[in-house]
């Protein structure tokens, strides 16, 4: 791959990647180092992509990998988490995403999969290698915990 | 404005860093130099390695011998170590079984290259064939869509027809205009050797089981070319593919041409 191929790929997923990232860490730190990581990753990654969809798909589950080799690090599960607000956001404007943050992380990602990135059940399960009927479950589940969560019971539909 | 665009437009006020990019982009490049740098030297330390390979062959107990190669060649028989290696599967580093093959001869070259432990060594005809080959714990194979390597060796002459033959194979199962081709072809180093090798992507498919097939090849010398074939399927691009595509463009050694 070219340098200039290269700079503009990076510019164009790295808002992609970090909003992935920040989606599951929910802290900006740590969702800049797997940044800087995955994009490592694609710059070390020798084989050829098939198309855009694939490279994309591709940088998709390695920040996934990389988010839950962090999450799975025991110094991290141990540590204390600080309530952050996120500078970027308002708690009241954006009270739909802070009723997801505070969900648990797998039904986080799935959330972020399918109604941000607009992926597919099916694609968010070869994404993930998970069953398809395994993301159902988890985007379903993730509904009803989000009605709870937003005034007036409404989810996102 | 609905529950779905507010989520959207939240994520959408989360921004990364410009100058983490920028710093990114900048250690990418620095990166790209220093991989240069690391693959000049590996010549020279691809050496060295070539004297351990050859301490550990003289002195390997457990490696298993083709004696049929003996019979046929008259020279050293072709030798199978187990070994680890470390594979980049989606992003992270894997250790896995190998098998190293070493001093397979086909048409007077005489060359090395790692395998996965679950492939099956053998010959059909000119070509030498590794292939996949899964069993359960009772020792039932396991179905699986083909998995496989196909290594020839073969004159100049015979080259240009195959690589004509590869090209009309690509046009065949690519729906677009022929420009598209090139997106497929890729020229590149290969092996311990570092020798010049054209690669093309073959895609015969969108279903999980549809193959792909990865042709490498590669220019021994005038005469000689070598042509490896590896066979996968959709599903297992990230798996099997990545695994062969590692494998044998980082371990392939040509050790003597006749």
């Amino acid at each position: 791959m070219e340098i200039f191929e290269l700079e503009d790929k990076i510019k164009n997923y790295s808002n992609m990647i970090y909003r992935l990232a920040f989606s599951m860490l929910k802290n900006k730190d740590d969702s800049e180092d797997v940044y800087q990581e995955v994009i490592i990753k694609f710059c070390k990654h020798s084989e050829e992509f098939i198309d855009e969809e694939h490279e994309k798909a591709w940088l998709i589950r390695v920040t996934v990998n990389q988010c839950k080799s962090l999450l799975r690090l025991t110094w991290y599960k141990n540590r204390v988490e600080i309530d952050e607000d996120i500078p970027q956001l308002d708690k009241e404007k954006d009270d739909i995403y802070y009723a997801v943050s505070e969900l648990p992380v797998k039904y986080r990602t799935v959330i972020h999969l399918f109604y941000y990135e607009q992926y597919k059940i099916s694609e968010i399960a070869n994404i993930l290698k998970e069953k398809e009927s395994t993301i159902k479950s988890q985007l379903m589940r993730a509904r009803n915990l989000l009605k709870n969560k937003i005034v007036g019971g409404v989810a996102i539909e | 404005m609905n529950n779905l665009e507010k989520y959207r437009n939240s994520v959408n006020k989360i921004e990364i860093n410009e100058d983490l990019v920028k710093s990114t982009i900048d250690m990418s490049k620095n990166y790209t130099k220093r991989r240069k740098f690391r693959r000049k030297n590996r010549v020279k330390i691809g050496m060295f390695g070539r004297a351990i390979i050859t301490a550990v062959t003289l002195f390997s107990a457990s490696a298993a011998s083709y004696a049929g190669y003996t019979a046929i060649t008259g020279k050293d028989p072709m030798q199978i170590f187990p070994k680890k290696s470390n594979v980049l599967l989606e992003g992270n580093i894997n250790t896995i079984e190998t098998q190293e093959i070493n001093g397979i001869e086909n048409n007077g070259v005489r060359y090395k290259i790692d395998i996965p432990s679950e492939f099956v060594t053998s010959k059909d005809g000119e070509t030498d064939l590794f292939k996949l080959e899964l069993k359960d714990e009772h020792g039932n194979k396991i179905e699986t869509p083909e998995v496989f390597i196909k290594v020839n060796i073969i004159d100049s002459n015979e080259a240009e027809k195959k690589m004509k033959e590869i090209s009309n194979e690509i046009k065949k199962y690519i729906k677009f205009d022929y420009e598209s081709v090139e997106y497929y072809t890729d020229e590149i180093k290969i092996g311990k050797n570092e020798i010049d090798a054209k690669q093309y992507t073959i895609n015969k498919g969108m279903q999980w089981d549809s193959a792909l097939s990865r042709y490498y090849v590669i220019k021994i010398n005038e005469e000689k070319f070598m042509i490896i074939e590896q066979t996968y399927y959709r599903e297992a691009i990230e798996g099997w593919g990545d695994v062969m595509s590692q494998l044998v463009t980082e371990s392939l050694e040509i050790l003597s041409i006749d």
